[in-house]
């Protein structure tokens, strides 16, 4: 109790400071007046009983200082008056410290946006009702695993269970809005109990309810997203009105509260009844497909079930399947749950998150520790000129303690400083990313008490980093020495000193990274524009109906397409050549896969009409085409890498495909055509011809002499006139290939930029080592130059020191750099692999900064006249 | 640097400083720093420079009060006294003391055969 009372007096003292200093000096000065008194009434002369009664006192000073001592806390009195000088030295030179703040700004700006972007998409708990409870089921068995369950398994899986209270499903499509077929939406069919088993209530109007949209005979209804009733439908009152979604008629019944999460950052603008999927495309064999894993499958787990006892509640569920549907499922099947406190992630998610974030969290780490580097030497240069009032001090008595934390105080405040700078950066940057990344709209990216506390931390390790290394460097000396002898002696030791070697080599290391990674992201925008593509695709249109949506299959489909194709032949002249094919070049969604004969390559598999090869200009190298009566399981045209790779030769017509497992016959070899990503030097492909069972699947593609975009209306309008009900898309893959290369720019901007910035500091730092260890040097170089030393021996003496950083630093970097770009090669990243050009640029470019870097100090040294450099003091 | 012998003098100090204060009722530093001086029969010669610090601590923990009044001498001094708080410290550091040297007395006498 009496310890408190103290504390709580002693806190109270800290703002009393001037009050009680001044009753201090005014007690002290009675008492020794009460003392002289009674030295004078003893007999003393007036001098000496004043001084009889000084003596007696003790030092008055250190009267005060005891007593300051203990009025107060020490501790914080004494780092508040550190902060005050701290303070007056920075003002005192405003570009060290702009320049620091604004180094420190971008480097901790940088980070915490990494980290923001982290803490949004997967730290923070997903603000869902009770997420503990709330699963998502994978399929594994021990020869795949699927994060996908069919439908009509889901329903099955609901109604015979006794561990689950609620089964919540969704599947993610898209819809065309009103009456335009290429207005396509984003849209999730979900139960009818999604929203409420999320717990949430509309934002307008109602959310599905299971008790009036569950019925079989419901009417169609549709929810729609707080972003899109805003942006498209501008705010307006459109509960109740009636829409068309596929061209089906459809009531919006609410709109979702602003907020509302995906569970898979999935973005929808609007959600249907996921058992009325087949009013919104008819014929579509989703809700008795059960051999597609076209749905995602949720649950509510009953009280008091924990994810572990439900997965084994449900292998009596699993067995019960396989036995009704033996080709569908395995009976060593087993439904995986992954709770919603892990953000419904399975391992392989957790994979792809921790590969992401550990590059971009390792990339930006490095630029900060460059620039933390940087400023480090920067501090200790300062240091060094202020090494007398050091040494004065601890004369004084200052312990050791003091003085390092004197000399961290600065450091405080410039990582306060960069701190704040940092948190307007990155609220900035992260706002950026978030559009340019295409992030979810409903993802909240306002700071929150993590990212304050990343920020702390961040500013700590900043303060530790800069200030550390230099103050530990200077506190270490013998600073009464420095006070003999002036100062020269122990700033040459510290000119020398191996932290500052090392700091510098580490900027190098840091510099050589980032210039290698932003070389190769500059070389893959420019292979992305000038590499032999193996195929040609400006005069390309494609047109996708989606046919599976409306249960148009096999012989209907081939009737369907020959219907359309004869359509856009007629009213179209210009049309070369039409060609059917399973997947477009450019497209997304596409099927690999590897063999173990030619494991280094990545195979894309397609179906394809005849007419595709010359369509595409691709030439068939050996060998022949397909020709109309060859079938998909028995004849292959592989690529020229495919053959190469596997067989070693070209001379491989009439053999068997792939080498180990022959099925089907080689009868060509087709030029390399990387069609999906056009610079990947590890692709291949793998042709087969369209037979009956694909032409449900499949999409046209034209090649015209003229404009292709010409192209684009014709075609839906052919689409729709050989079957009303289809709703088709088309696009040019010369619009993707563009949309592709401007996102490969901005990110080799971003990368050179944050290269750039890296060398600069790397150089400046460069620039005051060497300048540095000139100004402490003058007077040696003086008197080497008397007698009699060349300049090419002062210019050893002066680089020497720097040869080893810059080494060192160029091998790491370039090291790591490799390492880098291994990651960065695969997908979704595809960089060339490293060639010896791209690093060997770098390096030079960086070596050529640092000779201009060093070029103004040696030279300065090297012009001084040496006996003005003998008198330097 | 402090070590053990400063803390134990600081104690005892401490506990001077309050029995002083019992005695004589309200006193200014001068005065306190002179009785104990004279109390202790000139065999502590006290550097009255340690007093202040003391009267400071004491009155932090509550066991002093302080006040700015006229001396004798017709000169502004600060005057302390004892509080309630104080008058029970000392009560059960007395007690404490005589337990000490009590047991202490009891190795040093002879023993009773």
């Amino acid at each position: 109790m009496r310890r408190l009372r103290a504390v709580w007096v002693r806190g109270r003292a800290l703002v009393q400071r001037d009050r009680l200093d001044r009753e201090l000096a005014a007690e002290l000065e009675s008492h020794l007046a009460h003392h002289t008194d009674d030295n004078l009434r003893a007999g003393m002369n007036a001098a000496d009983a004043r001084r009889q009664a000084l003596m007696k006192l003790g030092g008055i000073e250190q009267t005060k200082e005891r007593h300051r001592d203990v009025r107060s806390f020490a501790w914080l009195d004494d780092a508040r008056r550190d902060g005050v000088i701290a303070a007056r030295q920075l003002r005192q030179s405003p570009l060290f410290a702009l320049t620091a703040v604004l180094i420190l700004a971008v480097g901790i700006g940088l980070n915490l946006c990494v980290f923001q972007l982290l803490n949004v998409t997967a730290l923070r708990p997903l603000p869902i009702a009770d997420p503990a409870t709330l699963v998502r089921f994978d399929r594994v068995s021990k020869f795949f695993s699927s994060n996908g369950v069919p439908y009509p398994a889901t329903q099955f899986i609901r109604h015979n269970n006794a561990v689950l209270a609620a089964v919540v499903t969704c599947h993610s499509s898209d819809v065309a809005w009103e009456d335009d077929s290429t207005d396509r939406l984003r849209a999730s069919y979900v139960s009818a109990n999604w929203f409420a088993e999320l717990g949430y209530q509309a934002g307008l109007g109602r959310l599905f309810v299971e008790a009036i949209d569950e019925q079989a005979d419901a009417a169609p209804v549709v929810v729609v997203s707080h972003d899109f009733w805003r942006t498209r439908l501008l705010s307006a009152p459109v509960v109740g009105r009636a829409v068309r979604i596929n061209d089906r008629p459809a009531t919006i019944v609410g709109v979702a509260p602003a907020g509302f999460p995906g569970l898979r950052l999935e973005d929808p603008q609007v959600w249907l009844l996921i058992h009325q999927i087949d009013r919104f495309n008819p014929g579509m064999a989703f809700k008795e497909a059960w051999g597609s894993h076209n749905t995602q499958l949720y649950a509510r787990l009953r009280a008091g079930v924990s994810p572990e006892a439900a997965r084994d509640g449900l292998r009596a569920t699993s067995r019960e399947l396989a036995r009704l549907r033996p080709q569908e499922f395995q009976p060593d099947e087993v439904l995986q749950p992954y709770s919603g406190l892990e953000g419904f992630r399975g391992p392989r998610d957790r994979r792809e998150l921790q590969t992401i974030t550990l590059l971009a969290g390792s990339l930006t780490l490095i630029v900060m520790m460059v620039a933390c580097a940087n400023l480090s030497n920067m501090v200790l240069s300062r240091a060094i000129y202020r090494l007398r009032e050091l040494s004065v001090r601890a004369a004084l008595g200052a312990t050791r303690g003091r003085l390092l934390r004197h000399q961290m105080v600065e450091s405080v405040v410039l990582a306060a400083l960069g701190t704040l700078g940092g948190l307007l950066l990155s609220h900035w940057a992260t706002q950026s990313a978030a559009v340019y990344a295409s992030l979810p709209t409903y993802l909240d990216l306002r700071p929150d008490w993590r990212m304050a506390a990343a920020a702390c931390v961040i500013a700590a390790l900043a303060t530790i980093a800069v200030g550390l290394v230099p103050a530990w460097v200077v506190i270490r000396r013998d600073l009464i020495g420095v006070m003999k002898d002036g100062g020269h002696q122990t700033s040459q030791g510290l000119a020398r000193a191996r932290m500052r070697i090392l700091l510098v080599g580490s900027q190098v290391a840091g510099c050589a990274v980032l210039l290698i990674v932003a070389g190769l992201t500059v070389r893959g925008v420019q292979r992305m524009l000038t590499t032999e593509r193996g195929f040609e695709f400006e005069q390309i249109a494609v047109l996708d109906p989606s046919l599976p949506r409306y249960g148009v299959q096999a012989d209907a489909a081939r009737a369907y397409w020959a219907d359309v194709q004869r359509t856009i032949r007629t009213s179209n002249p210009d049309v070369e050549h039409l060609a059917l094919a399973s997947q477009a070049p450019l497209g997304n969604g596409v099927a690999t896969s590897k063999y173990n004969d030619a494991p280094r390559l990545v195979v894309t598999s397609l179906n394809v009409e005849p007419s595709f090869f010359p369509l595409l200009r691709i030439p068939i190298v050996a060998g022949r085409n397909f020709e109309t009566h060859d079938r998909a399981d028995l004849t292959v045209i592989i690529s020229r890498r495919l053959a190469v790779e596997m067989y070693g030769t070209l001379d491989v017509v009439g053999r068997g495909f792939p080498r180990s497992a022959p099925g089907p016959i080689i009868v060509g070899i087709a030029a390399d055509a990387p069609l999906v990503n056009v610079t990947a030097t590890h692709a291949a492909e793998q042709y087969s011809p369209v037979d009956k069972q694909h032409y449900g699947s499949v999409v046209l593609l034209a090649r015209t002499s003229g404009n292709p975009e010409r192209l684009l209306v014709p075609m839906r309008a052919a689409a729709r006139a050989a079957d009303g009900r289809v709703l088709p898309q088309t696009w040019l893959p010369s619009t993707q290939f563009e949309q592709r290369v401007r996102d490969r720019q901005v990110a080799s901007v971003i990368a050179t930029m944050a290269g750039m910035l890296a060398l600069s500091l790397a150089c400046f730092g460069i620039f005051g080592l060497v300048a540095c260890g000139v100004a402490v040097r003058t007077k040696e170089i003086g008197i080497r130059r008397a007698l009699g030393a060349g300049r090419g021996s002062i210019v050893r003496l002066l680089l020497r020191q720097l040869m080893l950083p810059v080494a060192l630093g160029m091998l790491v970097g370039t090291l790591a750099a490799a390492a880098v770009g291994r990651v960065l090669e695969g997908e979704p990243f595809f960089l060339p692999s490293m060639d010896v050009a791209t690093p060997a640029g770098a390096l030079a470019l960086f070596a050529l900064m640092a000779v201009a870097a060093v070029l103004a100090p040696v030279s300065r040294a090297l012009g001084t006249d040496p006996l003005r450099a003998l008198k330097h003091e | 640097m402090k070590d053990s012998k400063t803390e134990v003098w600081q104690g005892t100090l401490a506990m001077m400083v309050l029995k002083t204060l019992d005695t004589l009722g309200a006193l200014h530093g001068y005065g306190i720093a002179r009785r104990i001086e004279q109390t202790s029969n000139d065999l502590l010669s006290v550097n009255y420079g340690t007093l202040y610090p003391a009267l400071l601590k004491l009155e932090q923990e509550g066991y002093i009060t302080s006040e700015w009044g006229v001396s004798d001498n017709n000169r502004k001094a600060k005057f302390y006294s004892l509080t309630r708080a104080g008058r029970k410290q000392l009560e059960r550091e007395a007690r404490e003391w005589q337990r000490t040297t009590g047991i202490i007395a009891r190795f040093f006498s002879p023993r009773e055969l």
